[in-house]
């Protein structure tokens, strides 16, 4: 339910605005600037990358699904683009819909995780005196980061598993039976391998999809409460130390942010880089959304901005394409996203 | 080396404190510097032939792998070791990985990589600067055309070794005729090669056979015999969505029991947690395709059950001889009724291109090369013309091998794509007509009403050691009274979520939870 939750909530959002690729895309959490400023433009941030491993084909067979429930149907204009049937309103208005912080702490809140699982495989291990055990986790950088932080943890492991413990039990207290028990079922310990996600949907009587998004929605927020009451929680906030992966932006929209403070123009940046103009003007575009006070009044001015701006209240919609229509010729497209980029801010 | 220092070392790094049959002539071949084929039986720790070998050379030891996942499994079970010096190069690694690892070569002792990327010229080139003191072929009748999995990228191997300046070499393999182990030595172009070759029939597995009318029916047995032995069982199935199926009708008949499914369309953590599940006994039984079952050391498995037909003797052979590594009587029963022939052979189509299929990539790589266009990417390919990634790795093997395809790029003419596209159709119907032969000598063993022991073993070795129990359904069998070691695992698992996290967590009775 959960699962299909979210697709409504997102169909509704986008209001036949965007494809449901778009949703697809913004769900996987793919890493293309339209996607993002898609997801801050429809407020649908939250959501962003909540499901890294959803495949296209359970993605569509869902929407299938939906569809033969009527629950949506396809949009006036398009075959891809969808709206939510009364019925679907129904029963979005229903649901109680569980939290996410995808765009924001989704990253981090999944490091954090990570280390949480892979910690206390150690520690419980490292207890009952064993050294050789196959980590749960693959990651590198977590493993190293165990590596790094363990010196500290050392001889203390019967005192950290016993607060770890405390904290997790308050942590997991507002949940419910069903999120607490897929939480604790997934953890590994010594000689006592966590349930796949499988496993935990066929033991709990639940959906796949379902068990993956409650288990993501739950890290969320365990991150989010963890680091607002540091205080409370000293060693799991220590286990959530600088899980921020470093700053949103990709590298090479870094480098083009450096030339622009060195006051190189669009073009004269493209060139230096040997980039297309385009590749640039994603660039800026991506940096308008995640840089707090990002000017974007050197590539619009006031009056271009007003334009767009008035376009986007009369058309009372998001679409480039038709707001490009109504505005003068001189706009551009890059001109629409910049503004766009910052409605929402 | 003196045979009591081996043993000394073989405690040092695997922590065993004896070889099993083969693998200490083996390792005594190979540090001498000795060429060998090694034919050991599923389940007799094949690997430690060249692990332990690697850390006792000088220089690197490759290992070529089919089957990524496996090397992967490898790899992190000898690091949970601490075996040092151990890695691995395959195509899940992106570019800037692989480049660390190739530009690292002489750090490393145990390199496992698989046969597509170091046949990559760009790959190649590295390994001249390090000295390679063994090269092992794992899975060697791949390398065949007729061993029962054929892999294109294998042939490409001597070359390799050519470049590599001929290190000694190791090829090994489990169930191989004396055919497929005469092509191996013949592709390896290395006559001298010695053999070693053990037989692979094994004493303690009883084999059983029964027709049934419908599957429904082949449930019913399976409860029938689960509910005579609480034992650790493996069930093989051809697909993915009976083995689930099936996994979950179980869980209900055995509430008392764990179940689960395993299959390679699975993620790899929650494969490698249901791997790791069963060898620490948290599970009871596993619905699987043929997918699960390599590289898992679990000595206890007493009962394996084919569901569906397997496609050759070979494969029956290995994933029967998953039960009872450790010696103890064990039981292999294959269920079948006569619908299920239709299964191996729609297998088997699908392990081909449709000649149509073959017709429409020749006219789009006319089309390419007329616009001087490269070969695009594996994955565009296979769903453009919607082929599997067996089909066209098979398809574009053969398009390299005439000459079609040059790394990237297309070389063609009218008149040698012409040549190339009928020679392509008629190997194609070549490997489809031998594979039917197989699973027509599968089914022919099935049907035969002499000894399954004899029959089975036949056409690999002259004789086999007399069976420890009964041998076989045809020779008489009292279905439910094998003596099987019973094993009822004691699984603690909490309903209370409290309390499990309490178990994980270690945490005794005596912290207030308030």
């Amino acid at each position: 339910m959960l699962f299909e939750a979210i697709i409504l909530t997102c169909i509704k959002e986008l209001n036949e605005e965007r494809s449901a690729s778009g949703i697809y895309h913004l769900l996987k959490g793919k890493k293309g600037i339209q996607t993002v400023q898609d997801a801050f433009l429809f407020r649908l941030e939250n959501y962003y990358r909540i499901y890294p491993t959803l495949t296209r084909d359970d993605f569509e067979r869902k929407i299938t699904e939906l569809e033969r429930k009527k629950l949506i149907r396809r949009g006036k204009e398009s075959n891809s683009f969808y709206r939510l049937t009364d019925q679907g309103h129904v029963l979005l208005k229903r649901y109680k819909m569980k939290c996410f912080y995808g765009k924001r702490f989704g990253d981090a809140a999944n490091i954090f995780y990570s280390r949480l699982l892979l910690l206390i495989q150690t520690l419980t291990n490292r207890n009952m005196g064993n050294t050789t055990f196959l980590p749960i986790i693959d990651d590198r950088k977590i493993q190293y980061w165990i590596k790094q932080i363990y010196p500290k943890i050392k001889g203390k492991e019967k005192n950290w598993l016993k607060g770890m413990y405390q904290e997790l039990y308050n942590l997991l207290q507002p949940f419910s039976e069903l999120e607490k028990g897929i939480f604790v079922h997934r953890l590994t310990g010594y000689k006592r391998y966590g349930l796949s996600i499988e496993q935990l949907a066929e033991k709990f009587s639940q959906d796949r999809h379902d068990v993956i998004l409650l288990l993501e929605s739950v890290k969320h927020q365990m991150y989010v409460k963890v680091n607002k009451e540091k205080d409370l929680y000293p060693h799991l906030s220590f286990v959530s130390k600088n899980s921020i992966p470093a700053a949103a932006l990709t590298e090479s929209a870094k480098t083009t942010y450096r030339l622009l403070q060195k006051g190189y123009g669009i073009e004269q940046i493209a060139s230096i880089r040997k980039l297309k103009i385009n590749t640039i003007h994603d660039h800026i575009v991506e940096l308008a959304i995640s840089v707090p006070d990002f000017p974007i009044e050197p590539f619009v001015s006031p009056e271009e901005k007003m334009e767009i701006v008035q376009a986007i209240k009369r058309l009372n919609s998001f679409k480039l394409k038709d707001i490009k229509n109504v505005v003068p010729d001189h706009i551009d497209y890059f001109q629409i996203r910049l503004v766009l980029s910052n409605q929402n801010k | 080396m003196a045979q009591l220092l081996l043993e000394k070392e073989l405690q040092k790094y695997f922590g065993y404190p004896t070889f099993r049959p083969g693998q200490k002539e083996i390792i005594q071949d190979v540090l001498e510097g000795t060429d060998v084929l090694g034919v050991l039986p599923t389940g007799s720790g094949k690997s430690v032939c060249y692990q332990l070998p690697a850390m006792l050379l000088e220089g690197l030891t490759i290992v070529v792998s089919p089957l990524i996942s496996l090397m992967i499994d490898q790899v992190k079970q000898l690091r949970a070791m601490r075996v040092p010096g151990v890695t691995t190069l395959n195509s899940f690694m992106d570019v800037r990985q692989r480049q660390q690892v190739l530009k690292n070569l002489h750090r490393y002792k145990l390199l496992y990589v698989s046969p597509e990327l170091l046949t990559h010229p760009a790959t190649v080139a590295y390994f001249k600067n390090v000295r390679v003191s063994l090269f092992v072929i794992d899975e060697a009748h791949c390398i065949s055309q007729w061993g029962h999995e054929f892999r294109p990228d294998y042939l490409k191997l001597s070359t390799v070794l050519d470049t590599l300046e001929q290190p000694t070499t190791l090829a090994l393999s489990a169930t191989v005729t004396p055919e497929v182990q005469q092509d191996i030595i013949f592709s390896l172009k290395k006559p001298n090669m010695k053999k070693r070759i053990y037989p692979m029939d094994r004493p303690n597995i009883v084999l059983a056979l029964e027709k049934v009318n419908s599957d429904e029916e082949k449930i019913e047995k399976i409860i029938r015999l689960l509910n005579t032995y609480t034992v650790p069982a493996l069930i093989y199935f051809s697909s993915k969505k009976t083995a689930e199926k099936t996994a979950a009708i179980l869980a209900k008949a055995f509430s008392d029991r764990h179940v689960t499914f395993y299959h390679g369309g699975m993620e790899q953590t929650d494969r490698i947690a249901v791997q790791q599940q069963f060898m620490n006994d948290q599970l009871d039984i596993i619905c699987c395709t043929s997918a699960f079952g390599m590289g898992i050391n679990k000595d206890n498995i007493r009962l394996i059950i084919h569901y569906h037909l397997p496609m050759q003797k070979e494969s029956y052979i290995q994933e029967a001889g998953r039960a009872g590594r450790d010696g103890e009587l064990s039981l292999s029963l294959l269920l079948f009724t006569n619908q299920d022939i239709h299964i191996p052979e729609q297998l088997i189509k699908q392990e081909l291109p449709e000649e149509e299929t073959v017709f429409r990539v020749f006219q789009y790589m006319t089309a390419l090369y007329n616009q001087g266009k490269p070969v695009p990417e594996d994955l565009y390919m296979e769903n453009q013309f919607e082929l599997n990634e067996i089909q066209w790795r098979f398809l574009k093997f053969q398009l390299e091998k005439h000459d079609m395809i040059k790394g990237n790029y297309i070389h063609l003419t009218t008149e040698k794509s012409k040549k190339a596209y009928h020679s392509i159709l008629a190997c194609i119907r070549e490997r489809h007509d031998w594979k039917m032969k197989k699973l027509e000598e599968m089914v022919q063993w099935v049907n035969s009403k002499s000894c399954l022991r004899e029959s089975l073993y036949a056409e690999f070795q002259s004789s086999f050691s007399p069976p420890i129990g009964p041998c076989c359904s045809r020779c008489g069998l009292d279905w439910g009274k094998l003596p099987l070691l019973e094993k009822k695992n004691k699984v603690i698992s909490y309903n209370d979520w409290q309390q499990q996290l309490k178990y994980i967590l270690q945490v005794g009775e005596d912290i207030e939870t308030e």
